[in-house]
């Protein structure tokens, strides 16, 4: 197995004047090369969270995280310098992710001028290069990111994220803020620079349909934690976590004789401050228990498909 | 049935100026709806949803935006020609809207029970006791424990902010509400309460409502009628069924692949190639032309009609002539 | 709506340099400043008498061909005195904003760029040195360095880095926040680079605005220090000691203090509408 990215008892916990948050904690996974991840969850979950801390853009409270077979969470200067590279983001918001102030050129540019490799001319053939391969035309090579739309926007973002060459890109909802019809565009190209480029995606989420399009394996986060990870047509034909089962029934389905079975939750997401042991969706959950307010534990109930449930993984076991 | 229908709009436009130049945002709209159906307006940012709802509710910026011609008859009334005064005792009252984000539609520094109250006192002569009695009870139904009615909008969620939007909204019994993009600001399990919520509101009060929404899949589960808006006008209306099962417009039809394909394999997804035109230049002939795979010389050149494709379901493109539908 | 997207380079200099022109009020305002430094550096050829010649005779004379603005309680001719005065009042205004905008910028950067410990340390040492009122702060360093001209611009300077840090640090922690800044992060751009290139452009606007304003009270400050005798000399025509000593005849020669309030006022006018042109002129997101 080409493991690019192992990701091991990883927690960060923010220090709130209301108490601890939990935004990640005690997560676990890897990714092999090549391959796309699928982070789902609903706003605090700590999908975002999870994906600065993964770049160290976010330095984490305790845990390991190796990316290529190398421990990066205590490496030194120089291997995290090296290292850096291969590690990129895509934003969300491809307005507040693109420097007002900066032309489209030179903010493709900007990645290429701090890392010092390459000469001047071999920076312009490098721009025009990007610039093909996410299609932006020249003729808007110096234009404002204000003047652009925001497909248009979303490319650049993806230009600047290749322009180091990395293997591996955390895609923090990079299509969540466009129309369907430029949603569509944006995810052909992010999978079509996965099969040239060999890039492996960390792909976060909160839209459903979009995650089961583009993933190979897919993660449910409730309040920093995992709740169910599974091959993604696993997840969809088998979800077993009543909060997946719940998220997959709350999205509407375009289609006008749809009839499903409805879950639904009680209430909000709760605080993830100084969260209680036992499962943290309990109070949401209609089948919730006693067994429920004591600690859980990760169970695989078929060949990776891992879910964090005791009444799941009593009922999986049976069927098993 | 009567000789009019709840609300019609007719070739409505409205154009904004900035800077000298004239934003064409509504094109000639035309659609109709009747006493308790749920109208899905859907499109692209920039399609002119929203413009044609603050139409309805004569809300338009004043100086940027003008009504260049076009009839809303509400009951048989015209909106457009109406006095401010009768529209101020329509807005709110009659005809409510909901907007898109739930934050910045309550005044942070009133408790939310004061402003469902203000609400109804606002079009109604009753009692204090009485008005405070009908608001706690509306917090009552949009789920919101009425014991909360002295707390603060800060003090609420996204979602529970949301309701109490509706609970507003829905305070003086409106008999069409305006939903602008209602739940595109909360996360989907949230999204899936609040539109059960409204639905079962819709069906208690019998309010007739437009909803404004990107999302195909809301408009499924919601909607009655669906008019598709791209560039200013509809290209498609007809009845949810009609949309869905049959879409005739290269447009809707564009928009249906462009959705993931929740059941099925991972095929590529069929884009709909290039943008909207610009508002600001609107080509000649057919709005679409440019991105549609059909377009013929004719598309180019003559601007289509919306016509009759059979039943309700009504189209805006030459296809049908030529048979070339999606 | 979209501007049409342009297949020109367009840098920052070439943008002000295209837009300034075209903005009526930096124009305005650029040409007052040009036509107050022509005063600042060529008064002495563009008045007939010496600004410290008494006429004894011509006391309180309303503005005449004689004297243009009138003369003062000994007879001094005010435009020789406005004239002269001009090199005083602009220059220690001007430098003294500088130096409270550079000191009081770096100290707001580092707050709100790098926050923690730092941040805490640097707000609360502006929150104790701000609690000292500026004149009092003014009056010893002058004590310390002797009055002058260079010590009231430097006493300025320093009393009023309180609010341009703050200022600063308030639009750096909003610019910090944005996507942007964690791009170039990612890209290992170093600290020194992400504040010069990202955060201070998207940062700075409101303290261009600030400073345009600044400008102005600084010209009433220097002539409080120098009516408490720790500024400049009061002998010297410096706008603000003009208008103090023209108070005492407001009621009677109301041109000895509406001569240099109009000036005071005109500079400070000039600076605020070159100012918001500037800010508005470097946006690249604000229309031609």
């Amino acid at each position: 197995m080409d493991e690019i990215l192992r990701v091991e008892h990883l927690k960060k916990i923010f220090n709130t004047p209301f108490g601890d948050l939990h935004a990640v904690d005690d997560v676990s996974f890897s990714l092999e090369r090549g391959k796309t991840l699928g982070v789902v969850g609903e706003s605090g979950c700590g999908k975002s969270t999870l994906g600065r801390t993964v770049l160290q853009l976010i330095k984490p409270t305790s845990g390991s995280i190796r990316f290529n077979g190398t421990e990066i969470t205590d490496c030194s200067v120089q291997t995290w310098k090296d290292l850096r590279e291969d590690m990129q983001i895509i934003f969300q918001d491809p307005m507040s992710s693109l420097d007002p102030r900066m032309a489209v050129w030179d903010i493709i540019e900007e990645p290429l001028k701090i890392q010092k490799k390459l000469s001047k001319n071999d920076r312009y053939q490098k721009v025009r290069e990007l610039m093909d391969t996410v299609g932006i035309a020249e003729r808007i090579q110096y234009s404002y990111p204000h003047e652009l739309d925001g497909g248009r926007r979303q490319r650049i973002g993806i230009a600047r994220a290749l322009a180091l060459e990395p293997k591996f890109i955390v895609c923090d909802e990079p299509v969540s803020a466009l129309d369907v019809s430029i949603q569509a565009q944006i995810i052909n190209l992010l999978m079509d620079l996965q099969k040239e480029k060999k890039l492996s995606y960390m792909f976060i989420t909160h839209d459903l349909s979009v995650v089961k399009y583009i993933s190979d394996e897919i993660m449910v986060m409730y309040l920093g934690q995992i709740v169910e990870k599974a091959p993604s047509d696993e997840l969809f034909s088998h979800p077993v976590h009543p909060y997946t089962k719940a998220l997959l029934s709350a999205i509407p389905i375009p289609d006008a004789h749809s009839r499903r079975e409805k879950i639904r939750l009680k209430g909000e997401i709760t605080s993830p401050i100084n969260p209680k042991p036992g499962c943290r969706l309990a109070p949401r959950c209609q089948y919730a228990t006693d067994a429920c307010l004591s600690p859980q534990t990760v169970a695989e109930i078929k060949p990776n498909h891992f879910v964090n449930c005791c009444r799941a993984t009593f009922e999986n076991s049976g069927l098993l | 049935m009567t000789d009019h229908a709840f609300l019609e709009v007719k070739d409505l436009r409205v154009e904004y100026t900035s800077d000298k130049q004239i934003i064409h945002a509504v094109n000639g709209a035309s659609f109709s709806l009747e006493k308790g159906e749920t109208l899905g307006l859907v499109g692209e940012t920039g399609a002119g949803k929203t413009t044609i709802a603050k139409s309805i509710l004569r809300v338009l910026p004043d100086r940027a935006a003008s009504i260049r011609s076009g009839k809303i008859l509400y009951n048989g009334e015209d909106l457009l020609s109406a006095s401010e005064e009768r529209m101020r005792s329509i807005r709110g009252n009659e005809i409510a809207m909901i907007f898109q984000d739930p934050m910045t539609a309550l005044n942070p520094t009133m408790t939310v029970g004061y402003q469902i109250f203000e609400a109804i006192m606002l079009h109604n002569t009753c009692e204090k006791a009485e008005g405070k009695a009908r608001a706690e009870a509306m917090l009552e139904k949009v789920g919101i424990p009425a014991v909360r009615y002295h707390d603060y909008p800060h003090q609420f969620s996204g979602g529970m902010k949301q309701r109490v939007v509706i609970a507003m909204a829905l305070a003086c019994n409106p008999a069409l509400l305006l939903s602008d993009e209602p739940t595109t600001a909360l996360d989907v399990t949230i999204q899936a309460q609040v539109l059960d919520m409204m639905k079962d509101l819709k069906t208690e009060f019998q309010t007739s409502m437009i909803m404004i929404t990107h999302d195909l899949g809301i408009v499924a589960e919601v909607c009655d009628k669906v008019a598709v808006c791209y560039a200013g006008e509809i290209v498609e209306y007809g009845t949810m069924e009609d949309i869905f099962d049959n879409p005739l417009h290269p447009y809707t039809v564009g928009l249906f692949h462009s959705l993931p394909d929740m059941s099925g394999k991972r095929n590529r997804l069929t884009p709909i190639k290039g943008m909207m035109p610009d508002p600001v230049s609107l080509p000649e002939g057919c709005f679409f032309a440019e991105r549609c795979p059909y377009a013929t010389e004719k598309c180019r050149e003559i601007h289509p009609q919306l016509e009759k494709a059979d039943g309700e379901h009504e189209v805006r493109c030459f296809g049908k002539e030529n048979g070339k539908h999606g | 709506m979209k501007n049409e997207p342009s297949n020109k380079r367009r840098s920052q200099f070439s943008l002000v340099m295209r837009r300034l022109p075209k903005n009526k009020g930096a124009v305005v305002g650029l040409v007052i400043i040009a036509m107050l430094l022509v005063i600042v550096l060529f008064g002495d050829y563009l008045t007939p008498y010496d600004y410290y010649h008494q006429d004894y005779m011509n006391m309180f004379s309303f503005p005449s061909r004689a004297h243009p603005f009138g003369t003062d309680s000994f007879g001094r001719d005010i435009m020789s005195r406005i004239f002269y005065g001009a090199r005083f009042s602009f220059w220690v205004s001007v430098g003294s904003v500088i130096i409270s905008a550079i000191l009081g910028g770096i100290l707001g950067t580092v707050a709100g760029y790098y926050g923690g410990v730092a941040d805490t340390i640097i707000m609360r040492f502006l929150d104790v040195y701000q609690s000292i009122p500026g004149l009092v702060l003014c009056l010893s360093f002058s004590a310390v360095f002797g009055p002058g001209t260079f010590t009231t611009m430097a006493a300025l300077g320093i009393t009023g880095i309180g609010s341009y840090a703050r200022i600063l640090r308030g639009s750096v922690l909003q610019a910090k926040g944005n996507d942007y800044v964690e791009a170039a992060r990612a890209v290992k751009a170093s600290d020194f680079h992400i504040i010069v290139r990202h955060i201070i452009p998207n940062a700075i606007s409101p303290m261009i605005v600030s400073m345009t304003m600044g400008v102005g009270t600084d010209i009433i400050s220097i002539a409080t220090l120098g009516f408490v005798g720790m500024g400049i000399p009061s002998h010297l025509p410096e706008w603000g000691a003009m208008l103090s000593e023209g108070r005492s005849y407001m009621g009677i020669y109301p041109h000895l203090v509406l001569i240099p309030g109009i000036f005071i006022m005109i500079t400070v006018l000039s600076f605020n509408l070159f100012g918001d042109g500037l800010r508005d002129a470097m946006d690249p997101r604000l229309k031609d």
